[in-house]
């Protein structure tokens, strides 16, 4: 069993990674400073990795709601960064769904990637619906 | 001396209190373009970002640094406004080459009952 949800697709903005760096406390300059960016190997300002998973969030709230906020879990792995300001698509697979005396345990891949495919991030989250 | 490498393996690097108020939560979603939705409980990556903001004014990441892997997970339901206890230590540190692997880990904890934690994976450049 495997069903494909609808993905979330978003453009990272400058704004949004300015007031993630000031809800996180990381203005490391590789997220904020154009100029320092150029003289790095990503030549680009790139969005923290942790406003990436955030969209992770959002496609699990969407599909289960309060569930994530009570029980999710998440194990990803960072693949490649974004450019500020470049388009994010978010997608989510339900790999399979276990019933128990709880509720049921449903585990997801989820993966996001940039305009070309590129995988930016992969990995499982997991997510108790209590019945 | 390179980043963290006063500390061992499995060493409490620091320790704190954190609490995901209303306006935390509000400021969170909204940086991250997520509209329409409002918990009493607090979400995993919004906690995982609270946690890294009080640890980076302790430990600042040196630049160059690669944040490479994440896992959050939370045990128990965390309602929003209720302070927690954060233990962070360091889970694993190994030199490869001109590089730092290093594991980072935070606990949660509420009335001292374990109610979640994070771990994030860094490469680091060594000094």
């Amino acid at each position: 069993m495997e069903l494909k949800i609808k993905s979330i697709k978003k453009l990272i903005s400058e704004k949004m990674v300015q007031d993630y760096a000031e809800v996180s406390g990381d203005f490391n300059p590789i997220h904020l400073d154009e100029d320092y960016a150029k003289k790095t190997e990503f030549k680009n300002k790139i969005v923290h990795g942790m406003l990436l998973i955030s969209n992770i969030t959002e496609i699990m709230v969407k599909n289960f709601g309060n569930s994530w906020s009570k029980n999710g879990a998440l194990k990803i792995k960072f693949r490649n960064p974004l450019p500020v300001n470049s388009n994010l698509e978010t997608n989510l697979k339900i790999k399979k769904f276990d019933k128990n005396k709880d509720g049921t345990l449903y585990t997801c891949e989820v993966m996001c990637n940039d305009h070309d495919g590129n995988i930016l991030i992969s990995g499982i989250a997991s997510v108790l619906v209590e019945e | 001396m390179n980043y963290l490498g006063n500390y061992k393996i499995n060493q409490q690097l620091c320790e704190f209190n954190l609490n995901i108020t209303n306006e935390y939560s509000k400021n969170y979603l909204k940086s991250c373009g997520i509209g329409n939705y409002e918990s009493e409980f607090a979400n995993p990556t919004e906690l995982a970002t609270l946690s890294l903001k009080y640890f980076l004014e302790k430990f600042p990441i040196p630049e160059g640094s690669i944040h490479t892997a994440q896992e959050i997970s939370i045990k128990e339901k965390i309602l929003k406004n209720k302070e927690l206890k954060c233990s962070i230590t360091l889970s694993q540190s190994k030199e490869i080459k001109n590089s730092l692997f290093i594991k980072v880990r935070s606990e949660y904890s509420s009335d001292e009952n374990i109610v979640g934690f994070s771990e994030g994976t860094l490469i680091i450049p060594k000094n």
